[in-house]
Formats: C-alpha cells, structure tokens, sequence
C-alpha cells in the first residue's frame, strides 16, 4: 500500500509540471516538439550510466538535459539550414536520437553491469519502481518549473502570441525558447522512471489539447484558466490510471494513466461534436 | 523647408537564405509625414520594415533611426507586424493585447497596476473597442482585430510608428476611423507614420510622401504630387500598356 501511495505521489507531481509545459506546448504549436525532447534524452542516459556506471536519477538527469537539447540543438539547426518542411525534420531527429539510445541501452544491457537493471524501464515507465528519492526529485522538478511559469508567463505570452512585436519591443524571443526547453527537459526527466520516454509526449500533450478544447467550449479562455484545467485533468487521470493498475495488479501504471487520458479526450470530443452536430 | 530625415538606410543588405532582397540600398525618410510604401508583391516592402526593426539581420550598411541605432531609441519606434504573423487562437484578451502596448513601462516582470489599465482602456476608446475589452481577440472580426492591434500601437506612445499593411480586412468606416487617428498624430503631435499600403485608390488621400519599391529597388521617391504618377505606378506594378 506504501507503494502506492509513493507512485501516486510521484504521478500527481508529474502531472503538475506536464500539464503547464504541455499548455506552452500545445499553444505554440509545438506539441512535436515534446515528443522529440522526450525520445532525444534518451541517448544522454545511457551515456551518463555509461560513464558513471551507477543508476542516480541526478547524473542520469544531466546526461538527458545535455542530450536532450542537443535534439532541438539539432532540430533547430537543421530548419535554418535546409528547406526540409518541419515535421519532416522531427521525424528524422526523433528517430535518429531514440535509435541512438536504444542502441546504448542495448549495448549496456549486454555489457553485464549489475547496476545495469531498471534501465530498460526509462522505454515505457516503470511506476512501480518509483523510490521516495525519485519523489523529492519530482518534487524539485515541479517546483521549479511551476516556480519559472509564474516568473515568466508574460514573456512566453508575448513571444508565443506575436513573435515579431516581442522582437520589436526587445523581448528575447530565442531565450523564452530556451525557457520553455528547459522546463520541457525538466518534466521529461522527472517522468523518465514513471512514464518512460515513449509515452511521455501523451501525458504532456493530451490533458493540455483537451483542456483547450474544454476551454473554447466554455468559453473562458484565458491561460490561468487553461493551466487550471490542464493540470486538475491531468491529475485525475494519474488517480485513475494508478488506481486502475492497483486494482489490476501486474498492469503497468504509466500506460494506464496514458489510456485513461486518452480514453477521456475521445469521449470529450466526440459527446462535445455530437452536441454541436444535434 | 526640407524636413530632417527620421529612418536613413546606408548600403543595407538584406536577405532570407541566399535570396537577397535588398542589395546595397539606400534611402531616407522624413519626419512628420505620412510616408507610403507602395509596390507589388514580392518587392520588399513588408521586409524593409523588418529590416529597419532589426527583425531580418542587415549583413552589411548601417541603418540609423533619429540618428541613433534602433537599439538606442527602440522606446520611440511603435511596430505593426502583418496579420498573418500573429497567433489569433492565442487565449488573450483584447485588454490583455492592448496592455502590450505598455511594455516598456512593466517589462516582462513589472507589476501591471490600475493605471496601465486605464491607460490601455483610453486607447481601445480611441479605437472605439473599449466596450469589448474582455472578449477574447480571437472573438473579434478582422476589422475589430486591426483596431485593437493599432490601439496596441497608440499606447506605445512613440514618434516613429512602422506598419505593416493595417488595414487589411477592414471596413470602409473603420478605416477612415483609423486613417483619421494617424493623421492627427501626424499634423497635431508631428509624429511620423510608415506604412505599408496596397489600396492604390488612397493613396493620395492617405499620404504626403511616397516610396515606390520595385524588386528591392527604388522606383521613386517623394512628395506625393511628384511621385504618384500614372508613370511611376506603371513602372512600379509593370503594367503593360
């Protein structure tokens, strides 16, 4: 039962940051990108077990920040320098990075090292496994990612609104991307144990669309509204998908809270198009 | 009396990728007027404000704004950018857009009071859309959004004010609303207006000065009485006779 009360806590705080990224995201048209991020920090974890040959969520962290802005590092480079249409370019990143990782993962697997179990978990989440270190670093993540949302809501208003009249008043634009990389990596990392990287994506982008979507329909859109919304939804579905798993013993938890989630923005949209179709 | 030049371009290059829109050009422009910039698509208007706004890197030239670098007088320079380039599903409200206009007085971290409001609510009343402040800008037809976007303007209380074709998808009326607020900023507080504008049937009601771009080049320059020829548009817009 203590377990579960771990893997909730680690979920609830997960969801928190997701949801606030996942809204950036979603509203800056960006919602690949996450996806990108999440698969190009896997390179960076292997690397960092590789060098340190202990499994510390700390050291693993840095090697899946360096990597993981190295993928948009890429990304971006590639987009000023050639004519491929972006989608394209993601594609190739994403693949390219997970291939690379996956290829690390599997090499390290076979090399034998004892502290080498637990690490396949970082593919699809391994809630179960979560220990209360794993949770304090949750909890330094959400901190801080709540913590650079409030300081710098504007500047991400601003430059995702109107690009070109942020640039035109002086507001860095390059450094609000930055910002927003940062705390992508950031939530990415402290979902790596729970979630893994292949469903991260789901959890960051799924709540923030519906909430969205929820939002015109009510018509209150305003950020603090689609924050609320994002994050109340995205905790539900960490209750449910962690209940649902408990209930179930031996089904994993992470894909739980991604069908969950997934289930409850079909039914949104299609009960909500109906509505508008009668 | 020739008026003192507010924008001077010294041998400015300016492209995206390898293409070169503006190669070694050069111009003025003059304070206190209403300048023009007419030409086809394609010829380089909408970049030249770019260019002067910093928002396309000049390789080579320099470009000085009231004699100074933009940097140095960005306070005094009020931008407004194409439609087309603003995100209109953003969740904003139109009072939230027209705040953007107060920049410089909050930045990215000031305290946004009372009176950043009502000074915001001021100019939506100019613009005749205070009585929409908290509908989302999204809500907002084509004309109402451009009259927000000008309120945004306004409320940078500038001397230079750079536009990027304002009255794209907006009503007779509300056009003469708005031509009738820049051109009282013009005659009654010598402020200068640039703007991109493709409504040749205007412009010679709009405007005192003209600047007629053809392929990154200058077709002419000038007084409107002297520039806006028959001969001169059909030079610009390559009209076959």
């Amino acid at each position: 039962m203590i377990n579960f009360w771990y893997v909730l806590a680690g979920g609830v705080l997960l969801a928190i940051a997701t949801a606030i990224v996942g809204v950036w995201l979603v509203l800056r048209k960006e919602a690949l990108t996450g996806d990108v991020v999440a698969h190009g920090v896997l390179p960076g974890v292997g690397m960092a077990f590789m060098l340190y040959g202990v499994k510390d969520m700390m050291i693993l962290s840095v090697g899946a920040a360096i990597s993981g802005f190295l993928s948009l590092y890429a990304m971006h480079t590639l987009e000023r320098h050639t004519k491929l249409k972006k989608d394209t370019i993601m594609a190739i990143i994403l693949s390219f990075f997970f291939a690379l990782g996956l290829w690390i993962l599997v090499k390290i697997q076979a090399s034998g090292n004892s502290g080498v179990s637990g690490l396949e978990s970082f593919l699809f989440g391994k809630a179960a496994s979560i220990l209360p270190k794993d949770i304090l670093f949750s909890l330094i993540s959400v901190l801080l990612v709540v913590f650079i949302n409030l300081f710098s809501k504007r500047w991400l208003f601003y430059t995702t609104f109107d690009t070109l009249y942020s640039k035109s008043v002086g507001i860095r634009t390059d450094l609000a991307n930055h910002l927003l990389t940062f705390m992508c990596i950031l939530t990415i990392v402290a979902g790596l144990q729970s979630v893994g990287v292949v469903l991260m994506s789901a959890m960051l982008l799924t709540p923030a669309g519906i909430a969205l979507f929820l939002s015109k329909k009510i018509k209150r859109q305003n950020l603090n509204t689609l924050f609320i919304l994002s994050i109340f939804l995205n905790i539900s579905v960490v209750i449910g998908g962690t209940s649902l798993s408990y209930l179930y013993p031996k089904t994993p938890t992470g894909p739980w809270i991604v069908v969950v989630c997934s289930l409850l923005a079909l039914g949104l949209f299609t009960i909500k198009n109906k509505k508008s179709n009668s | 009396m020739t008026k003192q030049n507010v924008i001077i371009l010294k041998n400015i290059h300016v492209g995206y990728f390898e293409q070169k829109i503006f190669e070694d050009f050069s111009c003025e422009i003059p304070s206190s007027q209403m300048v023009g910039i007419v030409g086809a698509n394609g010829s380089g208007k909408s970049t030249l404000l770019k260019a002067i706004m910093g928002l396309i890197p000049n390789q080579s030239g320099s470009i000085e704004i009231f004699g100074k670098t933009l940097q140095e007088v960005r306070n005094r320079v009020a931008y407004l950018p194409q439609k087309d380039s603003i995100d209109w599903d953003f969740p904003a409200s139109v009072l939230e857009v027209a705040l953007m206009g107060l920049y410089k007085e909050f930045g990215l971290f000031g305290k946004v009071t009372k009176q950043h409001k009502e000074k915001a609510m001021l100019y939506l009343e100019k613009v005749g859309m205070a009585d929409k402040a908290k509908k989302q800008i999204s809500e907002l037809s084509g004309g109402q959004q451009q009259r927000v976007f000008l309120a945004r303007a306004f409320a940078q209380e500038a001397d230079l004010y750079l536009l990027d074709e304002p009255f794209v998808g907006v009503d007779v009326a509300t056009e003469n609303l708005l031509i009738d607020l820049l051109k009282n900023l013009v005659t009654a507080e010598g402020k200068t207006i640039v703007m991109v504008h493709h409504q040749l049937s205007t412009v010679s009601k709009y405007f005192d000065y003209l600047l007629l771009l053809k392929e990154g080049k200058i077709v002419k320059k000038g007084n409107i009485e002297e520039t806006f020829t028959e001969e001169n548009i059909q030079e610009t817009y390559q009209f076959i006779k």
